[in-house]
């Protein structure tokens, strides 16, 4: 229960406790500034060991410690250290050279103003030195500090009473001569005072081999550390043998609170001697400074690669990434690639000369690396004007689906690449393969879910376009059937009223998808308005593609057959505009009706008029016309075979009607292509005899 | 993929492409791009070998009608030779063989062009 509360009691609101005993030790000095009495110094001691003790627990827990603010932490120690020596040369004559002299209340505060600046600057530099202490240290290596810790409050409180066990040894001495007594036990004690002090010497010795933050440097910052860890040293150096001097630390210290003093010269101590340790590893780490920079490197450029691989899918900018890495990782001067996707492409970060390009291209054709290799330049390749590269770093890159290709380095200076490089670069080119397949399926899936949303509305257009059901008349039957494809193909059909007759259509436009609904859209509202303004059908064609020419683009057309039909009279007419041919059962035969006709938007003017022939057909009794679009007798089965025009002209021979034959084509059509994904559009329009339906 | 390759013969001013395989709207890409080349390199005489192409779509044909008239405007012109039966029949319907030559062989569309 005691152990736990007064465990509670040096762990918790560490600041409110460190403020309170500042307060606290700050008031006392004010009542008793030379404490004389042992109880004065007990009490003095004791606000003082726990004002520091507090603040020296709550200043490391905020500082951070980064590898990127090794070299600026350890900064901090060295200006902390100067600007202690400098406080101490500048004020060491106005203060008073001997404890338990009376000074005055103004005195008193120049001494605790100075005496503050000083726990502070003892208290950050402490904190800023366990910070690197701990830095990268596995195990108990708590407990050593601890230690450390201990000894200096026993060395210091020692130190403290020192003054009042001799007074009373001696004392005492002269009054009882013999025996060994309480009183001749603590002046053995005060005697041990020095067993604490070599020993807290040699823990502060072993405490500062703790340098392992200084293999997270690089080369640079280590020649830097080399300097600083010396005039650290110096420093620190100077201070401690200040301490042993007469000077201001030692009388601020001992005015101030001589456990004080034990705490801020086993810092100095301990600042020295691991300065010096620092100074000698940073020195030893120089020579295999580049090798491990190079190794850190190549390790955050994996780290990189990983990130890059799901953050940049840009294929130009996930190139960009990759030479600026390798270039990173390697030194060289430039670094550029090839990559292979049907055509080969170059990629670099700056502007060079054309002969690199080339020289990447044919290199890629000609050589088939498997591995990174070395290439020592014969003939000069020149990639900027005056400079030539004497070696080049060359590797593969092996992509799984398709892409390859080669990634550059190369080098002005000869000697630059090594077994180690070459080994680096073959992880290297592993990881840009994967980067780059990875971009790849991601912009592949991308696309494809932007294709998808097109096509939805592609097919919602199509729907609303293409009319629900037929018009009835009374002496010809019609049957009109659409089956989308699930690409949407750009088939087309409809009615129209067309003066006293009624107007139709099937077509094809040329193109899928949101391309084709377009045009199917404007063909509908063309032939809208055509319907209402031209009673003639051969005008409304011409008319047609007149406006199709214009609005189509250059490789663009559109397949269709324009019609009218005559209810009244049973007469069907119609233009062929490029379409499939439609096929009619006269006679108890079938037949292909051929007539010339260009499809729309190919050709203009005369030369399309020219070749308008319009047919015109009486639909008798016995008598039914198939119009269809190429869907239907390219319909392909498993093997790649066309539904053709002969099983075509078989269905239109068995069936004696219109409905039941629209049904069957679509049965034979989804049997036949049951396996394959329809390609394209189906559209079926059948015009036949009334009587015959009945 | 369907394969789809072309290739190039230059005989005295004329270029003759050779298509091969099946041109359709995943392979127009590669064909666009050989008359961009033949139109920056200002080759307007042109006859297309069509011995070797199995099959041709709508988008196909479309490519053709796309550069043809640049090459007459250059004072060429595309002549298209030697096609199979199920080739040309998609050139006749949509009324190509009005508005374009074609030839049986290659040689016949070679001997049009000495003619001029």
């Amino acid at each position: 229960m005691l152990k736990d509360r007064i465990l509670k009691f040096y762990n918790t609101q560490l600041l409110g406790k460190a403020i309170a005993f500042s307060i606290i030790f700050l008031l006392y000095k004010y009542f008793f500034p030379i404490p004389e009495k042992f109880v004065a110094e007990f009490f003095n001691e004791l606000f003082a060991v726990h004002l520091i003790f507090f603040w020296m627990k709550y200043v490391p827990g905020k500082l951070k410690v980064t590898v990127g603010s090794l070299m600026r932490l350890y900064g901090n120690v060295f200006i902390l250290a100067f600007l202690l020596l400098l406080l101490s040369l500048l004020f060491s004559q106005i203060l008073p050279d001997k404890r338990y002299v009376e000074i005055g209340f103004l005195q008193e505060t120049v001494v605790l103003i100075i005496s503050g600046l000083v726990i502070v600057l003892i208290i950050l530099i402490y904190s800023t030195l366990s910070k690197l202490f701990f830095y990268k240290q596995k195990g108990n290596v708590q407990s050593y500090f601890r230690v450390m810790a201990i000894f200096t409050i026993i060395v210091g409180l020692t130190n403290a009473f020192d003054p009042f066990f001799s007074n009373i040894v001696s004392t005492s001495q002269t009054a009882i001569n013999d025996s060994i007594t309480f009183v001749s036990l603590l002046g053995w004690m005060s005697d041990f005072e020095n067993v604490f002090q070599i020993a807290l010497i040699i823990i502060v010795v072993i405490n500062a081999f703790r340098v392992a933050w200084i293999a997270s440097l690089n080369k640079t910052q280590k020649k830097k550390l080399v300097f600083l860890a010396f005039s650290s040293a110096l420093i620190f150096a100077v201070l401690v043998t200040l301490f042993f001097e007469n000077n201001l630390l030692i009388k601020t210290a001992y005015l101030f609170s001589p456990t004080l003093f034990i705490v801020s010269s086993t810092v100095a101590l301990y600042g020295a001697i691991y300065s010096l340790v620092i100074f000698f590893t940073a020195l030893f780490h120089i020579p295999t400074a580049e090798e491990a920079d190079r190794k850190s490197e190549e390790y955050s450029t994996f780290l990189e690669f990983g990130n890059m691989m799901t953050q940049i899918l840009d294929f130009d900018e996930l190139s960009e990434s990759i030479l600026k890495l390798t270039k990173n990782i390697s030194s060289a001067d430039l670094t550029w690639m090839v990559i292979d996707n049907d055509k080969t492409k170059f990629y670099t970060l700056g502007n060079y000369s054309e002969s690199l390009e080339s020289f990447s291209k044919s290199y890629y054709k000609t050589n088939k690396l498997t591995k990174p290799q070395k290439v020592l330049l014969k003939n000069y390749l020149e990639p900027e004007e005056g400079k030539m590269l004497s070696e080049l770093l060359v590797a593969p890159i092996k992509g799984r689906n398709g892409k390859s290709g080669l990634v550059f380095a190369g080098f002005y200076d000869e000697d630059k690449i090594d077994d180690d490089l070459l080994s680096t670069f073959s992880g290297l080119t592993d990881y840009a393969a994967l980067a780059i397949e990875n971009s790849d399926l991601v912009s592949a899936s991308i696309e494809n879910e932007r294709m998808e949303k097109e096509l939805e509305i592609a097919r919602e257009i199509q729907m609303r376009i293409v009319p629900q059901g037929v018009p009835d008349f009374e002496n010809i039957k019609a049957c009109a059937k659409f089956i989308p494809a699930f690409e949407v193909g750009g088939d087309y059909y409809d009615f129209f009223n067309f003066g006293d007759k009624t107007f139709f259509v099937i077509a094809d436009v040329s193109g899928k998808g949101m391309e084709a609904s377009y045009v199917m859209a404007e063909m509908k509202g063309v032939l809208e308005s055509l319907t209402v303004v031209y009673s003639d059908l051969r005008t409304l064609v011409i008319k047609a593609n007149e406006i199709f020419n214009k609005r189509l683009n250059r490789k663009n057309f559109i397949t269709a057959i324009f019609g009218s039909i005559d209810d009244s009279e049973g007469i069907l007419t119609y233009y062929r505009l490029g379409h499939n041919l439609p096929i009619i059962i006269e006679d108890g035969n079938t037949r292909l009706i051929k007539s010339k006709g260009l499809a729309l938007g190919i050709a203009t003017g005369e030369i399309f008029e020219e070749n308008l022939e319009k047919v015109i057909l009486k639909i008798e009794p016995e008598i039914r016309i198939l119009f269809y679009t190429d869907g239907l007798p390219e319909s392909k089965n498993e093997a790649g075979e066309e539904f053709g025009y002969k099983n075509l002209e078989d269905l239109m021979m068995r069936n004696k009607n219109a409905g039941i034959l629209m049904e069957q084509i679509i049965t034979e059509i989804s049997l036949y292509s049951k396996n394959n994904i329809q390609a394209d559009d189906i559209t079926i329009l059948i015009f036949e005899n009334r009587e015959k339906g009945r | 993929m369907d394969e789809f390759i072309t290739k190039i013969l230059e005989k005295e001013g004329v270029i003759i492409l050779s298509l091969n395989g099946i041109l359709d709207a995943h392979t127009t890409g590669k064909l666009e791009e050989v008359f961009e080349k033949l139109i920056s390199e200002s080759k307007f005489k042109l006859i297309v070998d069509f011995s070797n192409l199995r099959y041709i779509s709508s988008a196909g044909l479309g490519v053709f009608m796309a550069y043809v008239e640049t090459m007459r405007e250059n004072g060429g012109d595309i002549k298209f030779a030697a096609m199979k039966e199920n080739v040309y029949n998609v050139f006749d319907l949509l009324g190509f063989p009005v508005l374009y030559e074609f030839y049986d062989e290659v040689e016949k569309a070679e001997a049009k062009y000495r003619e001029n």
